[in-house]
């Protein structure tokens, strides 16, 4: 947990440092890397509540997702049809689903803990 | 120490943050390119090389009204106080003013008999766009008709008629006096300004002399200020 977070704000610190823009036409690529980002560390740690957590599954989980958002995004742009919107819409509900999960699994976690005190 | 799953999740972090501070440079300032070419750049360092010498001036009439403090601890302070006063005053326009300047008399265009019109109207915008330009070609301190323009002088039409700091504008011809070290210089501008051609479509006629001596009233209005308080000493 606590290196996830120093992880995220070294990556926040690298990218303020550097100041490294990106034009304006790319944002849709940078927003669908964001989203399949998001979706990958809120897997991660799905499976890991889970104890299904598989480092290699993990890892080609977010370029495979990030190849794909991308490609749609980018197949999109040369079509002139708003492909990236199914990436999108894809990442955001599993992104829900996750955090469902998530919730449930800390759920069941506490009340177990609790059970047991008492 | 760390398990591979945590540098894992650390490195995926890593990338997320970078990735989202990417997003937000690119969403909150769009980055522009410098299109300026060579001479625009030069034009720029200058105005800002213009710049530091005023500042710096500033800087050193203050520095020497300091030293004047500092070196007259008790019977010249009142009087290095009452020199600055009034070269405030002078600066906001509120005493006489003599020197070198320009004179411009506003006439009709055509007498008003000839075409049997008698009344030539001059609109707020066409003196604002003249103070405008004598601004920007330099002029030190102006006055329209009698009337001494401030930092705060509006001049602005009311009902068809001419108001500049509250004083109706008399019909033309009226004179604008204009102060300027530069008289010669300002009156040939003036000669061949967008100005004149503006009060030429109006009808009016637009012309300048240099003078090596004219007098510019002072401001005799009190001046509202509205947006600003004097701060107090312990605050």
């Amino acid at each position: 947990m606590w290196l996830a977070i120093i992880g995220l704000m070294m990556g926040v610190s690298l990218g303020l440092l550097t100041n490294f823009h990106i034009p304006g036409q790319y944002s849709i690529y940078l927003a669908v890397a964001v989203l399949a980002g998001l979706n990958t560390l809120f897997g991660g740690a799905r499976a890991y509540l889970q104890k299904k957590f598989n480092g290699i599954a993990f890892a080609g989980g977010f370029f495979s997702n990030l190849i794909l958002a991308v490609g749609l995004a980018f197949l999109g742009v040369q079509l002139g049809v708003d492909l990236y919107l199914a990436a999108v819409f894809a990442l955001g509900v599993r992104l829900f689903h996750h955090l469902a999960e998530i919730r449930s699994q800390l759920l069941a976690g506490w009340t177990s803990r609790k059970t047991k005190e008492n | 120490m760390f398990s591979s799953k945590k540098i894992l999740f650390g490195i995926l972090a890593c990338v997320l943050g970078f990735l989202l501070t990417l997003s937000f440079q690119t969403a909150d300032h769009p980055k522009q390119k410098d299109t300026r070419n060579v001479w625009q750049l030069r034009e720029a360092l200058s105005k800002q090389k213009m710049k530091t010498k005023k500042l710096n001036d500033e800087r050193h009439r203050v520095e020497q009204l300091l030293a004047e403090y500092q070196d007259n601890p008790n019977q010249g302070k009142e009087e290095t106080m009452k020199k600055a006063l009034h070269e405030l005053k002078k600066q906001a326009g509120l005493t006489k003013l003599s020197g070198q300047g320009i004179i411009i008399h506003v006439e009709p265009l055509i007498s008003g008999s000839l075409i049997g019109q008698k009344y030539h109207p001059v609109t707020a915008r066409l003196l604002q766009t003249l103070v405008n330009e004598l601004n920007s070609f330099g002029a030190g301190q102006i006055a329209i008709a009698g009337q001494r323009i401030i930092a705060a002088s509006p001049i602005r039409d009311v009902n068809g008629e001419v108001y500049v700091n509250d004083h109706r504008i008399p019909e033309v011809p009226f004179t604008i006096k204009v102060l300027s070290d530069h008289a010669n210089e300002l009156h040939n501008e003036m000669m061949v300004s967008d100005s004149r051609r503006e009060f030429a479509e109006a009808k009016l006629n637009l012309t300048s002399e240099a003078v090596r001596q004219l007098t510019l009233p002072a401001y005799n209005q009190p001046i509202f200020v509205q947006y600003m308080e004097p701060v107090k000493e312990n605050s």
